[in-house]
């Protein structure tokens, strides 16, 4: 199984990010490239070359659905797994972002220690 | 698996990220209002309705990642009730909408002024790891002390360093900005306290921190003070990374209170989880895993070492596989509950049994739960976390007084027996204060009730900060105090405790009128010379009223506590 190690992830409000942040580079050990928008996720993704997409759903200039069909078009990211993180987790909404090409949802609020072994179980599961 | 270096570095980045988002909820309650205000008066502002929204969704998901359920719970409810109206046109709210927002920011703001730094508290998971080396601890306690206030006032500054000293901080005055910035090059504090209007500017005291804090890696931990207390000040300051805002007149408690929550981490002891399964492969497992959330473990694959290992070791929580040679979890967890010491511990049993009745049976026997293998990490950790932290607040419910935090009345005696009986058996001296507020009566007659239970707070968090880890404090009732003092004679007990009184009768209490300054007496006893608890505070006792009796704030020993060991140690 591929490690994971490159995390592409976008969210608008500083005060997830940093503890997003604390939750997968100090407790998961994983690198993270920090976006403020999907647009700067659309941007970033040929220089960070990210193994995992990570991303808010609701985020100015760009919400994270679009950015994903944004980097979708891009070959060599067409099969990149991508997460969404989301308040929004009723059976039809993760249905829709599942149809959207995420490989899975993580809910918000989400616990800060666990949120890295989420990550790595759903990367996991994508790689069997 | 992920992996898991310098614990407690994620730790004090936790903590210190969850301390300042704690100071910024009120502005951000503050800012829902604001735009609800406006919706309701014009209802057609597609924009104000867009930003309420924007400001309930993100407060609904960061309060509960930063632990605060609660409000990210109402502030949810308000998103959902705003949405109500979503597909409606935007031309008026139903009345039934504009009551059911209305309710919930009420319900917001009365949870901003009462009970959010509660609920802080019980977010335990940010706290299960706490680099206890008690080698490092007298420097770190030393750096955690340092203060700098600073304000263009010298009268004033003088005035509150000597009381923000009497609760054993360390404060050191500017009244200066450029050299307190020289100061902090030199020697960082654990805290800056900062007046906001200098002769330089209206609020150049937060331009000067906000400066500061853009050429620095780390933001300097501020608490502002102002002589005004408008809300666009309040939110430069929440700009510019304060985690406190306090108006003048300052009421020294509140800002005692929250200094020492800013600057001291609360010591919550780590999660104990002991794991009782045959197979080592299969409980180095669940150890790996609940070790990784910070928690500590043991392991037992013997199931009858289990008892040995509960006195060594008594956990928060026990989990347990069901089929085990020798001895099964239920046998097992029958045998703990028949024991009086371990009745309470919760017992979870870890097992790929599916079957519900004999789930069922395995709960009737004494198990708590069961949570069925293969379970995944993130879950057991979940599972186990929100159950310890159950356990945990009943035992404080039932063990603390509300009011102050210290210990209450039943378990205050119930520690002097055991340290009692440990003084015996070590042959080591053991001191028992009892002390009592004077004339505490006149206080709540004169200044009222309120400001009776600021004093009673006041004395508490000056006892929690001057007294050393291992002493034990407890209010006993009313405005009775105790204090254990283990390892320590009467002697020494006694030069702690005058300490402690003339800095309580320095602290400047706050009515809505004057300050008032409160005394205490205080009584104490000391093993050897006594053969029980009970003994022994009905002694402190006695002295407490011959101090009462003798003229009031002073110390007393009872005279048949002075012999102590012959090789006694003070301290």
């Amino acid at each position: 199984m591929q490690e994971l190690e490159r995390i592409l992830y976008a969210e608008d409000e500083t005060d997830i990010q940093q503890i997003a942040l604390i939750a997968l580079e100090m407790v998961g050990g994983y690198t993270l490239k920090t976006c403020n928008t999907g647009l700067e996720a659309v941007a970033e993704i040929e220089n960070f070359k990210p193994q995992l997409l990570l991303f808010d759903v609701m985020m100015p200039d760009m919400d994270g659905p679009t950015a994903l069909a944004k980097i979708r078009e891009i070959d060599a990211y067409k099969d990149t797994p991508a997460i969404f993180m989301t308040a929004k987790v009723q059976p039809n909404e993760v249905k829709g972002y599942l149809d959207m090409g995420a490989v899975d949802v993580i809910a918000k609020p989400f616990e800060p220690m666990t949120l890295a072994a989420q990550v790595q179980e759903i990367w996991a599961k994508v790689q069997t | 698996m992920s992996n898991h270096n310098g614990k407690p570095d994620i730790q004090a980045a936790l903590t210190a990220l969850k301390d300042g988002f704690a100071q910024k909820v009120p502005a951000k309650i503050e800012e829902i209002r604001q735009s609800w205000n406006l919706l309701k008066s014009v209802p057609e502002d597609i924009d104000m309705f867009h930003l309420l929204h924007r400001q309930t969704h993100t407060l609904a998901g960061t309060a509960g990642t930063y632990g605060f359920h609660t409000v990210g719970q109402l502030a949810k409810a308000v998103e959902i009730a705003l949405q109500a109206d979503l597909t409606e046109s935007h031309e008026s709210w139903t009345p039934q909408i504009v009551s059911d927002v209305e309710l919930l920011v009420q319900q917001l703001e009365n949870f901003n002024q009462a009970g959010f730094e509660q609920e802080g508290e019980d977010n335990a998971t940010f706290q299960p790891y706490l680099d206890n080396a008690e080698e490092n601890s007298a420097k770190t306690d030393a750096l955690n002390r340092l203060l700098y206030l600073v304000d263009d006032d010298a009268d004033f500054l003088n005035t509150m360093a000597m009381q923000i000293r009497t609760f054993g901080y360390k404060v050191v005055t500017f009244t200066d900005l450029d050299r307190f910035e020289k100061a902090v090059a030199l020697q960082e504090p654990a805290l800056v306290i900062m007046d906001v209007e200098f002769e330089q500017g209206k609020k150049a005291g937060i331009e000067h921190i906000h400066r500061m804090n853009e050429e620095r890696e780390n933001v300097l931990q501020t608490i502002f003070i102002t002589g005004s207390n408008d809300v666009l000040t309040r939110l430069d300051a929440v700009r510019a990374g304060g985690l406190g805002y306090f108006a003048k007149p300052l009421l020294v408690e509140k800002l005692v209170d929250s200094i020492n929550d800013l600057t001291h981490q609360h010591a919550e002891e780590p999660y104990k989880v002991v794991i009782v399964d045959d197979s080592p492969e299969q409980s180095s497992f669940a150890a790996l895993t609940l070790q990784q959330a910070g928690m500590e473990t043991r392991e037992v694959n013997e199931p009858l070492e289990l008892l040995n290992v509960l006195n060594d070791f008594p956990p928060d929580i026990i989990l347990t596989d069901i089929y085990m040679p020798g001895c099964s979890g239920l046998e097992l967890s029958k045998m703990i509950r028949q024991m009086d010491t371990f009745v309470s511990i919760p017992i979870v049993f870890l097992s790929s049994e599916n079957d519900q009745k004999k789930q069922m049976n395995a709960m009737s026997l004494g198990g708590d739960d069961f949570l069925s293998k293969p379970i995944q990490p993130w879950y057991l950790v979940s599972a186990v976390t929100s159950r310890i932290k159950r356990g945990r607040k009943v035992r404080e419910l039932a063990e603390t007084d509300g009011l102050t935090g210290l210990l209450n009345h039943t378990k205050i005696k119930e520690r002097l027996e055991e340290e009692l009986s440990r003084a015996k058996r070590e042959k080591t001296p053991l001191a028992f204060a009892m002390l009592d507020i004077d004339f505490f009566k006149h206080v709540n007659d004169s200044y009222g009730h309120p400001a009776g239970d600021r004093v009673l707070k006041s004395l508490a968090n000056l006892f929690k900060q001057r007294l050393r880890k291992y002493d034990i404090v407890g209010r006993y009732g009313g405005e009775e105090f105790v204090v254990i003092f283990p390892n320590t004679d009467a002697i020494a007990a006694k030069t702690i405790m005058d300490k402690l009184r003339v800095s309580f009768s320095e602290i400047s209490h706050f009515s809505s009128e004057n300050p008032f300054y409160c005394r205490f007496s205080c009584g104490i006893s000391a093993f050897p010379g006594y053969e029980n608890g009970t003994e022994m505070s009905n002694e402190a006792d006695k002295v407490l009223y011959e101090a009462k009796e003798g003229g009031r704030n002073k110390v007393v020993v009872a005279v048949n506590s002075l012999g102590g060991f012959s090789k006694a140690k003070a301290r």
